[in-house]
């Protein structure tokens, strides 16, 4: 994968590009071998002294001179192989993460038709591994936690689009974050990020808004964790998740023997005043009067109409 | 009216509820539920009406109320926003400025109790094992009570007991919900509305509105409330932040009357059995810190 910072001519002659039908795309950029062969040689020499030197000192007091010595440079050798390996390869074990889930996916499809031809033929094997992989998008819970999947999969992607854009837009030598993981929320998705150095959370703060164009999204927030400032949290909008209303679980809780509680009929009601012709008109002293007082429910008096008869239904009259 | 079974011989065993554990407030813009853990912490609303801040203190009565450990204290000038809990809670206040005050003055009292007593056990604040209840103080229209009636001198005396239950009741168990419509300075005083540990501001008219609720200078960063959209479909819709974070917008929960209705008739029968904690007992021995 090409990245925009690199001269077009480092591309060339890099024994990692790959052939595919006229043109040459690059896997692994050329740059980032040779800074990966360097990490891996220092990384070598590091591990190899370190560990060699400390299983000598400490194996000197439980054996001979020789057989520490040798034990050392056996256990300086194991360690320094396990971190230059891990050093170079660590831009393809990236890649590979990256695209974690398409490889996954295409292993195990591979992996069923395989299997498949071993009882039928591979005709019949194809409709029905295209029959079990169709299948689910036709049950509606099924087909939206699919959706919701491959939108994650779609945003790690995107997101590291972004990313570039950032990283390329700033011309500085920070290397793309790792998209850890992503997972599907209500409202889109979740997706955690590891940035590397040259690169902070308020350097994507005023761009969010590209990130969600990006990404394809109604709105993106970012942020931190509490603990480590390179550990991010994105999260991206699709979906309007505050439209509806929120029932409280809490009635959940409630036995389903527990009997609903039977309408109450209404309490007798000792208030009257309910009207402003009910309120009588104070008097002069009392339209100076200072306000501020508690509301206090007037005492009862006899209605200035007379009340209606009494019927079955509610009358405001009698209840409140 | 909530049915108390006299006959029942069986109570159930209510849904194990505390108010030490998190209390479910709604969901946030991602969808996902928010849980925030009240004990040690108070909450102060503020919005225009109709905005949702009823609907966020009956979601916090209604986990009050399932927690048997809790005891509810209801301030309500209005008397219907929080009159459907009247039958489990310990104390209801009405539009009543003197009822209100001695109110505060008896959490006061027992607040200092509950020093007194954990000073003596050499601890510093109350955990979940020891048998003390949590005080749940609700609070709506703050505005009523501080600065609508009464005399200045007794508003300035409630306002100055709410401040007190504030500042010192979280580590005794005395938790302090309070929503008003624009906690400005004329409505409560500022060494009160800056104390509150979770702070969420419903729709605003304007962004220093927010910014009185949220703290100076969010509405600058985006999070203001004057955005939210004045439509029923918005209702509930606020920022809610937190000691230190950031804001996280969330749409709080609502309950109906009738499930208002069938958690207190609920709430009553599963605290019907519940004795009054033995405080002397729990004095005698406190546990170890």
């Amino acid at each position: 994968m090409p990245t925009r910072s690199m001269p077009r001519s480092t591309y060339q002659g890099s024994r990692t590009h790959r052939r595919f039908g006229r043109g040459r795309i690059t896997v692994i950029d050329q740059g980032l071998a040779y800074a990966s062969l360097r990490r891996a040689k220092i990384g070598f020499w590091i591990a190899f002294l370190l560990i060699g030197a400390s299983t000598v000192v400490g194996a000197l007091p439980v054996t001979t001179t020789g057989a520490a010595w040798l034990i050392g440079l056996l256990t300086g050798l194991a360690a320094g192989s396990t971190v230059f390996v891990l050093a170079f390869c660590w831009p393809a074990l990236r890649l590979t993460w990256h695209w974690a889930a398409e490889l996954t996916a295409t292993s195990f499809l591979l992996w069923a038709y395989s299997v498949l031809t071993t009882v039928m033929a591979a005709p019949t094997a194809l409709v029905v591994l295209l029959l079990a992989t169709g299948g689910p998008f036709t049950f509606g819970p099924a087909r939206r936690r699919l959706l919701a999947l491959g939108w994650c999969v779609i945003t790690r992607h995107r997101l590291r689009v972004c990313f570039a854009e950032v990283i390329h837009d700033r011309h500085t030598d920070g290397r793309l974050p790792l998209i850890l993981w992503a997972r599907p929320t209500p409202a889109g998705e979740r997706i955690w990020v590891w940035l590397r150095a040259g690169l902070a959370l308020p350097d994507l703060a005023e761009r969010f808004e590209e990130v969600a164009v990006a990404c394809w999204a109604t709105e993106a927030h970012a942020v931190r964790s509490e603990k480590w400032a390179a550990l991010l949290r994105v999260d991206l909008t699709r979906r309007n998740a505050l439209a509806a209303v929120v029932d409280s679980p809490l009635t959940d809780t409630i036995p389903a023997d527990h009997p609903r509680p039977r309408p109450a009929p209404p309490r007798p009601a000792f208030v009257t005043g309910l009207d402003l012709p009910d309120i009588p008109e104070p008097q002069a002293p009392d339209l100076h009067r200072r306000t501020g007082t508690p509301f206090r429910p007037a005492p009862p008096r006899p209605p200035a109409t007379p009340p209606p008869p009494a019927t079955p239904g509610d009358d405001t009259a009698d209840w409140i | 009216m909530p049915a108390f079974h006299p006959a029942d011989p069986v109570v159930p065993v209510g849904p194990v509820l505390s108010m030490f554990d998190p209390v479910f407030l709604g969901v946030d813009e991602f969808g996902l539920p928010v849980y925030e853990s009240l004990i040690y912490r108070n909450l102060l609303a503020g919005g225009e009406p109709g905005a949702g801040k009823s609907g966020l203190l009956n979601t916090i009565c209604a986990h009050a109320a399932l927690a048997t450990d809790t005891r509810l204290c209801l301030l309500d000038a209005k008397t219907v926003e929080l009159g459907l809990w009247q039958d489990i809670a310990d104390v209801f206040v009405g539009p009543d400025l003197p009822h209100a005050t001695a109110t505060l003055r008896r959490l006061q009292q027992v607040m200092d109790n509950r020093y007194a007593w954990l000073r003596a056990g050499k601890r510093r604040k109350i955990t979940r094992t020891d048998r003390l209840s949590v005080i749940v103080v609700v609070v709506d229209e703050i505005a009523y009570y501080s600065a609508t009636v009464g005399t200045r001198a007794d508003q300035e005396e409630f306002s100055a007991l709410l401040r007190d239950l504030v500042a010192r009741g979280r580590a005794c168990g005395l938790i302090v919900v309070a929503a008003t419509q624009r906690p400005s300075v004329d409505i409560i005083p500022t060494s009160l509305r800056d104390i509150f540990g979770y702070r969420m501001a419903f729709r605003c008219t304007t962004y220093i509105s927010s910014d009185i609720v949220l703290g100076h200078g969010w509405a600058a960063q985006g999070y203001t409330a004057h955005t939210i959209a004045a439509t029923d479909s918005s209702r509930g819709i606020g920022w809610l932040i937190a000691e230190g974070g950031t804001p996280r917008k969330l749409r709080v929960a609502y309950l109906t009357d009738d499930q208002i209705a069938y958690l207190v008739d609920y709430a009553t029968r599963i605290r019907h059995h519940l004795s009054v904690p033995d405080l002397r007992i729990a004095a005698a021995a406190p546990a170890a810190a």
